[in-house]
């Protein structure tokens, strides 16, 4: 299956949900899906089996708009599944495309700096909403961040115990729902 | 200790040219005598012992780099301690300006305010051809290096993971951070770090500090790609136990005009290759936990930056064998030598051996100065 993850954000980025998209992307190359992860940024950090294509965010905002909405329509024509992080530079270029590429869309909604944002400005707020109503399921609840390893204190065992089991029903709730 | 009643002379008594040493004791002498009235209409009055510009304080500033004062005093009000910076020439004046400029951005941004402290600004004036700043001294009940292991990883930790999250990397973010702090690519790492091994090898002339400088290069050539992978962070070019004060959990920087946006591990680099020194654990704790919760990149990015951060500290103190003579020449040489093999260890993901460590250190000591030792007490 082809899966394609549309994110604002990606490391070398340091927000949750870059990491999120990452380990994501990981996980589902694991499994032996072909993953694109469609991201801004300049160079990603590399994930074995996942193409990271990326627009560079220094352009002007219409530019980098109208160049990630033609990278995003190169990953997703022959995509069977699209995750949707978040946030209007991606929402924007995806509620465009999807009158052109009816793909099944599963909204990723755990940006909270993104969903304050929506809430402020009417524009953005029915983005959201259009892309809500496209969506064919809505995450708001993402596994834990990957506890930290630290000299000095004893191994996270059970911490990273509960992150490895909350992945894995993560994983299965969205292959359980979708395609 | 060098006092503000110091008189010293610029020229030997058979005309021999003066010292840079004399030089700058006459500058110090000169400059306080200036500012001490100045001060004191203020309301602040210096302290009679003035540690900071004495010892190898003469060397530390680059040859055409701004000559700044740094001096103690109280607040004759309440005689709250104060630490008082003062310039007189273009540069030195530029970089008041610009660390006050970068403190008051610093504390506009919400996730460095919470984290990232700065003394209080007391009084700032422009007169007599010299800008004069003066902020609040923080008192801390021990120095960084003080504190146990486990703390300072801790500590050091949180600040260095405070400053990664300020990340530019939108247009508009670029044009605000240029405008203010600067900004610096791979291409301006690679580009310094040919300059400094140049001029390493035209002064120094040691054949085996030129073999590891030529691989240092060689692996910088080869990984620009990981260098620019991780810029567009704020760093700070200086962060070390020095430039950090810690009191009532809160962590304070005294020096903002180090701050600029580059390669995030430019200050993980300078703070960990500065450890090696003064508390190997926390250096290896610092590495230990890279390799550990971050990606391979990273681990690469860190290493290339020790080791242009080893490479400019080691042209800094080549840059001594021409200004100093005597004990402090010695040590610029020793210095050399120990900081290249940290480089060596660098290059080769291993650290120093404890052995050589406390080797130099007995060396330095033995070559060190009373003013210098003194000055030395409770910095890091």
């Amino acid at each position: 299956m082809k899966i394609v993850i549309a994110t604002p954000l990606y490391p070398p980025d340091i927000e949750p949900t870059a990491l999120y998209c990452k380990e994501f992307a990981r996980r589902l190359a694991g499994a032996g899906h072909s993953v694109v992860v469609a991201t801004y940024g300049n160079i990603p950090e590399d994930v074995p089996g996942v193409t990271v294509t990326t627009t560079d965010k220094r352009q002007f905002l219409l530019v980098r708009i109208i160049l990630y909405t033609m990278s995003l329509w190169k990953s997703i024509k022959d995509a069977n599944v699209i995750y949707v992080q978040n946030g209007a530079s991606v929402e924007f270029p995806l509620f465009i495309l999807s009158f052109v590429a009816k793909k099944p869309i599963v909204l990723l909604s755990t940006d909270t700096n993104a969903t304050e944002r929506a809430e402020k400005n009417l524009f953005l707020k029915k983005l959201r909403q259009a892309i809500e109503h496209r969506a064919h399921l809505i995450i708001k609840k993402l596994p834990p961040q990957k506890p930290e390893i630290l000299p000095f204190v004893p191994q996270p065992t059970h911490a990273l115990t509960e992150y490895e089991t909350a992945w894995q029903q993560h994983i299965q709730q969205l292959t359980h729902i979708t395609p | 200790m060098a006092t503000t009643h110091t008189t010293t002379h610029a020229h030997h008594p058979m005309n021999k040219p003066a010292t840079e040493k004399e030089i700058w004791e006459q500058y110090c002498a000169s400059g306080i005598a200036i500012v001490r009235p100045l001060l004191t209409k203020h309301g602040v009055i210096l302290d009679e012992a003035q540690p900071h510009i004495a010892g190898e304080r003469y060397l530390t500033r680059p040859l055409a780099g701004a000559k700044k004062l740094l001096l103690l005093g109280k607040r004759s009000s309440d005689k709250m301690r104060v630490v008082i910076k003062v310039a007189s020439d273009t540069a030195g004046i530029a970089e008041i300006q610009h660390e006050r400029t970068c403190r008051e951005m610093l504390s506009s941004m919400e996730f460095a305010h919470s984290i990232l402290h700065s003394p209080d600004e007391l009084l700032f004036i422009h007169e007599q051809n010299r800008a004069i700043l003066v902020s609040e001294f923080i008192e801390q009940p021990c120095s960084f290096t003080e504190r146990p292991i486990s703390e300072q990883f801790t500590l050091a930790l949180s600040i260095l993971k405070a400053q990664e999250q300020a990340h530019a990397t939108t247009h508009g973010h670029i044009k605000t951070v240029r405008k203010t702090f600067g900004e610096v690519h791979a291409d301006d790492y690679l580009t310094k770090c040919q300059t400094y091994i140049t001029e390493i090898n035209a002064s120094a002339k040691n054949q085996t500090l030129e073999q590891t400088l030529g691989q240092s290069l060689q692996l910088f050539k080869e990984s620009t790609k990981t260098i620019e992978q991780y810029t567009g962070f704020l760093t700070n070019w200086d962060l070390t136990p020095q430039n950090i004060r810690v009191t009532n959990e809160r962590i304070y920087f005294l020096d903002h005009a180090s701050f600029h946006f580059g390669n995030k591990h430019e200050s993980w680099a300078r703070f960990i290759n500065f450890m090696s020194l003064y508390e190997p654990q926390v250096a290896q704790a610092l590495m230990e936990y890279v390799h550990s919760n971050r990606a391979h990149e990273e681990v690469a990015s860190l290493k290339l930056m020790r080791i242009y951060r080893l490479v400019e500290l080691i042209r800094f103190y080549t840059e001594w064998l021409m200004r100093a003579e005597g004990n402090v020449r010695e040590l610029a040489l020793a210095r050399i030598d120990f900081w290249q093999e940290v480089l060596k260890a660098t290059i080769s993901d291993t650290f120093i051996s404890e052995e050589t460590r406390k080797e130099y250190m007995k060396k330095r000591d033995s070559l060190r100065s009373d003013d210098e030792k003194k000055r030395q007490i409770g910095l890091h």
